[in-house]
């Protein structure tokens, strides 16, 4: 099933770009960037809301394939008039919201105790992104395996996971250190942002082509894949505590060069399984809203990328201090939950 | 092994549209996004995702409440 959903993130995100890219901004070209932050809104902000009614409804299998029709359906949908447009957008924004809590929760439910699902899930969706901005017209061949995607995911019948190993990795007691888990939340949610914002803040002037653009996507896939596997093997404080400064270095000083660049993506996106994984721990009870929530600071921290200035001392100390206090507040949940699983040994097996 | 799987069969449906779509490679670039947005634009929707997400975490614990009480 993680296979089927992470084939299906990256469809659905691919599905997304074209219809944003290859179909709106050749017909409203004046109005196209209005109506990216307008989907951008819409599939990112509302998915602490989607999340919260995936978490209520609980049928995660159903609500991904509606949120599949939903993505399919704004391709689908025509653009000739500028109502249209807007609809178009409302209904890949929306799709793409379900589509994440819905699939992502699962993911989570299947295997609370382990990052790596996490990072096989989300890994796909950047190179999705990438083949729909680039070549919007694989489009109609993303929806046509999309709706295969459905059909297998109906069709399989995935065993349910063993009571042992869909326990959540701490059992906190009812309004057991409520504050700390809320600031220890709030922290990696900060971290999440401050992601988004490294990654887009730093701009590569040796990426001048498409392939060059994919040679760029697959280290943040490679990324966003192995996070969660090493995440798992040498823990969340000692992953995070190398990868997130090694990556602040790489991409400030040496976004000139290419192969630092890449191995600054590469480890920057380490942390993202592990963010989202210690915030599951963290909100044990509601996976889709914690997903959703996470997911939500993603689009604040690219458009703070966006409103700096472009270069000078000034860019430079900004992203350090956004880095070196992402380094800090990834480390602090880390270490918590660390602590709470020596504390309980049953747990963490 | 059942990891390994997982992560060759993801690792397979990214590569493989890269290959299907190698040939045109060198004819496709970045679609430009060059519109220019107001600025009170960008904050609006800003401001409207910042809303939103409130409004989801006060139902979080709006919720939490209620099931709570229910126990």
């Amino acid at each position: 099933m993680l296979c089927i959903f992470s084939i299906m993130h990256a469809l659905v995100d691919g599905i997304c770009a074209a219809t944003m890219l290859g179909q709106l901004a050749p017909l409203f070209p004046a109005d196209i960037a209005v109506l990216v932050l307008l989907y951008n809104l819409l599939a990112f902000s509302t998915q602490g809301l989607t999340g919260l009614l995936v978490d209520k409804v609980g049928r995660h299998r159903a609500l991904t394939v509606l949120s599949a029709a939903l993505v399919v359906s704004g391709l689908l949908f025509p653009a000739s008039l500028g109502w249209h447009a807007l609809f178009k957008t409302a209904l890949v924004g929306l799709g793409n919201s379900l589509f994440h809590v819905a699939a992502g929760a699962k993911v989570i439910k299947n295997a609370p105790k382990k990052a790596w699902p996490l990072g096989v899930f989300v890994g796909p969706g950047a190179l999705g992104l990438t083949l729909g901005t680039l070549f919007p017209w694989l489009g109609g061949w993303f929806a046509i395996a999309l709706s295969a995607a459905c059909v297998a995911l109906c069709l399989l019948k995935a065993p349910e996971p063993e009571p042992s190993a869909a326990e959540p990795v701490i059992r906190f007691a009812e309004k057991e250190d409520m504050l700390k888990r809320v600031l220890l939340s709030a922290a990696l949610l900060f971290c999440v942002f401050s992601r988004a914002f490294g990654g887009r803040a730093v701009s590569f002037p040796w990426k001048n082509g498409a392939l060059l653009t994919i040679v760029l996507t697959l280290s943040v896939v490679a990324g966003k894949m192995l996070g969660g596997v090493l995440c798992d093997r040498l823990g969340a404080f000692k992953l995070s505590a190398v990868s997130v400064p090694a990556a602040a270095l790489l991409m400030l000083f040496c976004s000139q060069w290419m192969l630092p660049s890449l191995l600054g993506q590469f480890l920057l996106n380490l942390s993202m399984p592990v963010t989202l994984w210690l915030l599951c721990v963290l909100i044990p009870d509601s996976p889709g809203f914690a997903f959703g929530l996470a997911a939500s600071c993603l689009y604040p921290g690219s458009l703070f990328a966006r409103s700096i200035p472009d270069s000078g001392v000034v860019k430079t100390a900004i992203i350090i201090a956004v880095f070196a206090l992402n380094t800090v507040l990834v480390l602090l949940p880390a270490a918590y939950i660390a602590k709470k699983r020596s504390q309980t040994p049953d747990a963490a097996k | 092994m059942k990891k390994i799987r997982s992560l060759t069969a993801a690792l397979a449906a990214v590569l493989i549209p890269i290959l299907c779509t190698f040939p045109a490679l060198a004819d496709a670039a970045e679609p430009p996004l060059s519109a220019v947005v107001r600025s009170d634009t960008v904050l609006l929707i800003l401001i409207a995702g910042a809303i939103l997400v409130a409004v989801a975490v006060v139902l979080f614990f709006i919720i939490r409440a209620a099931k709570r009480k229910q126990k």
